[in-house]
């Protein structure tokens, strides 16, 4: 009887150290849901070849449709490319199941848009859902002292430096309107909140003085922006009102509570602390009050990204000497590893309809920023040449967002 | 000379305090809990300068910040710790005397990370190591009127690199020489 105590003792003691050694699961790909669609794209020259590739590329990247293979056929997309006085042309009749679904030209001065406008359509009419091809995605790179402020499109065109400085430029977090980022900058010896408008081209200074201002996030509203406050060895999260008014404290430790991120309905925030004398995540209510501890499984954890939906959490958390990108559900359950390349990842957001990631990674040598696609767990390198890191994704354009549109829906 | 006399009097009585009262910064902050406060009650302030003759002009071209500039030690910390380190300690001591004997500027203290870590979590870890260098200073007797504190994470790395060198040379509070008084 004391022999088999024994036992069960030494089993449970070689359980416990097993898992501490496991390694985590990796997310599996699931592929099954993607529509076939045959693409056909004619016309000539190189803009043809640019087309087809771009096509190409989103369609895989959307995670909802997938080139066809020889005998899948549910969906076809015939595109006629041309050219004509500096302008591009694409004439695309999608069908399924036999029947005309887009009929629709799209032209303008660079192709990539139209493909973007293009594949978004696609998307929507044989899946319902909406795509991402249009969207933008916005990080930071450095070079040297020189710090920039870069807006990229999903698609090979270079990324547009929008703001500049020799002071460091960091946390850039795109307004769910689309027309602001808010950051924070060094330009006066101190950390600054500014936002940047996209359209006029100017960043304006939200909030300074009396502690270093980092980590901004929207509320889903877009009417507030929490923010982290770091001040005599303290670091706490508080809320502004965008249009006026005082910062609201809505933490109040001594340890440093940072990062926070809203959940989709607005009401509840992520973010880290560490009160346990190191980093974990936890949830609150985004008035404020206490805070619930997520999940214990990573020592050390930052930068939490709600997703789209509300149902899961993005965050780095350190595997040994290394940082990767995790997925949990929301209730802290479920976790699963995204990233194995590279020894630094970091800072994950979602793309607005949660089927993608973003994030930094050393896995090239340099920083640079990669998507990932959940479903089929395809990665791209996203920024070009240089150290860049933080990215920050647009949301959506409004539906029936048609600048490139020459006719439409033809039922 | 009687006044630098006493102020070398007045340095090593704060060598001693600050010997006696223990190595670890923490210790030396003061506890914001008392209500004891001699500063309001007493006609001479607690923390003295060096002071200087009004008919001079003080000094600020870009030369003479240039100048304070390379006086001024930068102290290292350990991986994933704000702690003061023997050495730390000792730069810092040597920085204190430093800006006490000479007017005429300010000092930023720039919290620095390595790259080890994440950016948010490193932005307020940089303000803890900042924060320390900023208690030892002024527990030491500089005037908090002429310091400043900042944290850029690993935001700014003094070395490129992914090697321990240069982590440890990124692990830092820079004494940044502002113009000022």
């Amino acid at each position: 009887m004391v022999r088999k105590a024994i036992r069960l003792i030494l089993c449970a003691a070689l359980l416990a150290a097993g898992s501490a050694a496991e390694d985590f699961l990796p997310m599996t790909p699931m592929e099954t849901d993607r529509v076939p669609v045959r693409l056909t794209v004619e016309g000539r020259g190189e803009t043809t070849r640019r087309t087809r590739e771009q096509l190409e590329m989103d369609v895989s990247l959307s995670g909802l449709l997938k080139k066809a293979g020889e005998d899948e056929e549910y969906a076809s997309a015939e595109v006629m490319v041309s050219r004509m006085a500096g302008a591009v042309s694409l004439a695309a009749e999608v069908r399924a199941g036999g029947e005309l679904l887009l009929d629709r030209s799209y032209s303008g001065s660079s192709v990539y848009p139209l493909v973007h406008a293009l594949t978004d359509d696609m998307v929507y009419v044989l899946t319902g859902e909406r795509g991402i091809a249009s969207t933008r995605i916005a990080y930071v790179c450095r070079s040297g002292r020189s710090y920039s402020l870069v807006v990229k499109s999903l698609d090979p065109r270079e990324g547009q430096r929008v703001l500049s400085d020799s002071d460091v430029i960091t946390t850039p977090a795109w307004g769910p309107d689309g027309t602001r980022i808010a950051l924070t900058s060094y330009r006066s010896e101190s950390a600054d909140l500014y936002l940047y408008d996209l359209a006029a081209g100017r960043a304006t200074q939200l909030l300074a003085g009396g502690g270093l201002y980092t980590s901004p996030a929207w509320s889903p509203d877009g009417s507030a922006i929490a923010f982290t406050r770091s001040r005599e060895s303290n670091s706490d999260i508080y809320l502004l009102e965008v249009e006026g008014g005082e910062p609201r404290r809505l933490t109040a430790r001594a340890s440093i509570e940072t990062a926070a991120d809203f959940s989709p309905n607005g009401q509840q925030m992520i973010f880290t602390s560490d009160r346990l004398g190191f980093p974990q995540l936890y949830t609150m209510d985004s008035s404020g009050g206490s805070a619930v501890r997520l999940t214990g499984v990573h020592r050390y954890m930052d930068s939490p990204a709600w997703s789209p939906s509300g149902d899961r959490i993005a965050y780095t958390a350190r595997v040994g000497g290394d940082f990767h990108i995790f997925v949990m559900d929301a209730d802290g359950t479920n976790v699963r590893q995204v990233t194995f390349e590279g020894s630094l990842n970091e800072n994950p957001v979602w793309s607005p309809t949660g089927r993608h990631l973003a994030f930094s990674s050393d896995r090239g040598g340099e920083r640079a920023v990669y998507v990932l696609e959940l479903s089929g767990l395809e990665v791209i390198r996203l920024s070009g040449a240089g150290e860049c890191y933080l990215p920050t994704w647009s949301p959506l354009p409004p539906l029936g967002d048609e600048r490139h549109t020459e006719r439409t829906v033809r039922r | 000379m009687r006044r630098i006399a006493l102020s070398i009097a007045a340095a090593l009585a704060l060598v001693v305090i600050t010997a006696t009262t223990g190595c670890r910064p923490d210790d030396t902050r003061p506890d914001t809990d008392t209500t004891a406060v001699f500063d309001t009650d007493t006609l001479v302030s607690d923390t003295l300068d060096t002071g200087v003759w009004d008919t001079d002009t003080v000094m600020t071209s870009t030369d003479t910040l240039q100048m304070h500039q390379d006086m001024l030690r930068d102290v290292f910390y350990e991986f994933d710790s704000s702690e003061l380190t023997a050495a730390a300690m000792d730069s810092l001591m040597h920085d204190a005397s430093y800006i006490m004997a000479n007017r005429g500027f300010r000092v930023l203290l720039e919290g620095h990370c390595d790259e080890r870590g994440t950016i948010e979590y490193n932005l307020a870890l940089g303000e803890r190591r900042a924060q320390a260098a900023y208690d030892y200073l002024v527990d030491y007797g500089v005037s908090p009127s002429r310091l400043q504190t900042v944290s850029y994470g690993k935001e700014r790395p003094f070395a490129e690199g992914h090697t321990e060198a240069a982590w440890a040379r990124n692990r830092r509070v820079h004494l940044r020489v502002l113009p000022g008084s």
